[in-house]
């Protein structure tokens, strides 16, 4: 090994080894490239050395590929549209007060979709395409009056993508409403006595995708915390918002 | 200041550019949920304020970006100097013989190792070499480092990375109960015992 350290134009092993990143990222000039190789060709232990470390990269460059996903996950898509449709909205009405997203779990879609999912099934919105007598039906079902009807009239237009700048801008200010049919109450009169049952059917349908099962059971911790008397705070209203986006991206 | 990028031209980014940007932010901070929060939060910021440069700047503004967050995340959360491990997806090697994808599992698992083993800054820095492909000079910017001292670095880190195979290689006994096996049966197993 000693006599190989002088093969060609002064490289020596010890040069080779700290050019060695270098050459096998294929960041060395051409010169210095030239004569590492050269070092190489004529030296058996540099020769190894490279391969090896060429080999070990390989390896760490293939350990990506076992992380990465395949496709850009739908929540996450649906989080993000949420994020910039919101602040486009905020800009356009100035009337949704909506938060920076700072920290974003699967879960807390989850809850919202869960949510919407249970004011689904209470309103009947899980079967054919819904005319107005449906949705008066539904809202006779669950015992709330004309703002209710109108609530979820909205709320299904958005969810169908075809609610104006103006029409959200009112949703929101109804949802953000306090007092008897407006907002926080709307929807726990709307999930109160009906939405635990209207859960339960859910949970008994045999189509639903482990996903959906368990924005279920998130939906039912959603709503013992509104019946323990808690007030959804702006993070909660901003999950809804979140979650509806992700509803209705499908 | 530019204006917010089309919708359109940001889905069409996240096709392109988020499943890799999701790898490199778990590759750093080894957390999904965080992982993911990284990635939302450059896209929102690319939609907001796209780099200057057009969109051939923002492939490597985008991995700057997550990047840096990610490193932030980590020295945020990361507890007694250990890493979760990484999850590897058993539907990458769903086409090798189950023998081979075993061995090669192994492997992975034991430089995944290796590299946990390594401090932050020398992990992430093969983390974009070897991972993101990044070039000396992305690297450099990336991290604020002169563009120089990027080729000693890494093979600091390399060198570094080889001595802890080494020594988790030497020490069978220690580690062989921490690597499973991706598929259900271990490289030989049942034919030799």
């Amino acid at each position: 090994v000693v006599n190989e350290e002088r093969t060609s134009n002064d490289l020596r092993c010890a040069d080779v080894e700290e050019l060695i990143s270098g050459l096998i990222d294929g960041e060395l000039d051409r010169e210095t490239r030239l004569a590492a190789e050269r070092h190489i060709q004529a030296c058996p232990t540099c020769r190894d050395m490279v391969a090896a470390a060429e080999e070990l990269n390989r390896t760490v460059g293939e350990l990506r590929q076992a992380v990465q996903p395949g496709g850009f996950p739908a929540h996450l898509r649906a989080g993000i549209l949420a994020e910039v449709q919101g602040a486009e909205r905020q800009a356009a009405t100035r009337v949704l007060p909506f938060p920076r997203v700072r920290t974003w779990s699967g879960w807390a879609v989850a809850a919202s979709l869960a949510l919407m999912m249970a004011v689904a099934a209470v309103t009947g919105w899980f079967g054919p395409p819904r005319s107005m007598e449906t949705d008066q039906a539904s809202v006779r079902v669950v015992g709330v009056e004309r703002e209710a009807f109108v609530f979820v009239r909205m709320l299904s237009r958005w969810l169908g993508g075809d609610l104006t700048e103006e029409e959200y801008a009112t949703l929101i200010s109804e949802l953000q409403a306090p007092g008897p049919g407006g907002g926080p109450n709307l929807l726990f009169q709307l999930l109160g006595e009906n939405g635990r049952s209207g859960l339960r059917d859910l949970a008994d349908r045999t189509d639903l995708s482990p996903i959906q099962q368990q924005f279920l059971r998130e939906a039912e911790r959603l709503i013992e915390s509104l019946e323990a008397g808690e007030q959804p705070d702006q993070d909660a209203w901003r999950r809804l918002h979140v979650g509806l986006a992700a509803f209705r991206l499908g | 200041m530019g204006e917010p990028l089309p919708e359109a031209e940001l889905q069409q980014w996240m096709e392109r550019l988020g499943p890799q940007l999701i790898g490199l932010a778990y590759s750093i901070c080894r957390d999904r949920v965080a992982a993911e929060d990284v990635t939302q939060e450059a896209f929102v910021k690319l939609w907001r304020r796209p780099p200057d440069g057009g969109p051939r700047a923002i492939p490597s503004w985008m991995k700057r970006v997550v990047t840096n967050a990610s490193i932030n995340v980590l020295q945020r959360t990361r507890r007694h100097g250990k890493l979760p491990e990484v999850e590897f997806d058993p539907a990458l090697r769903a086409g090798d013989h189950p023998a081979a994808q075993a061995e090669r599992h192994d492997e992975m698992r034991l430089v995944s190792m290796a590299m946990d083993r390594l401090p932050d800054e020398k992990r992430v820095l093969l983390i974009l070499r070897a991972q993101q492909e990044l070039s000396y000079a992305e690297i450099a910017e990336t991290l604020g480092i002169p563009e120089g001292t990027v080729m000693s670095r890494l093979n600091r880190a390399r060198k570094q990375l080889r001595k802890e195979l080494d020594a988790l290689r030497d020490t069978p006994s220690r580690h062989a109960a921490d690597i499973e096996p991706m598929t259900g049966a271990r490289p030989g197993q049942g034919e030799q015992e």
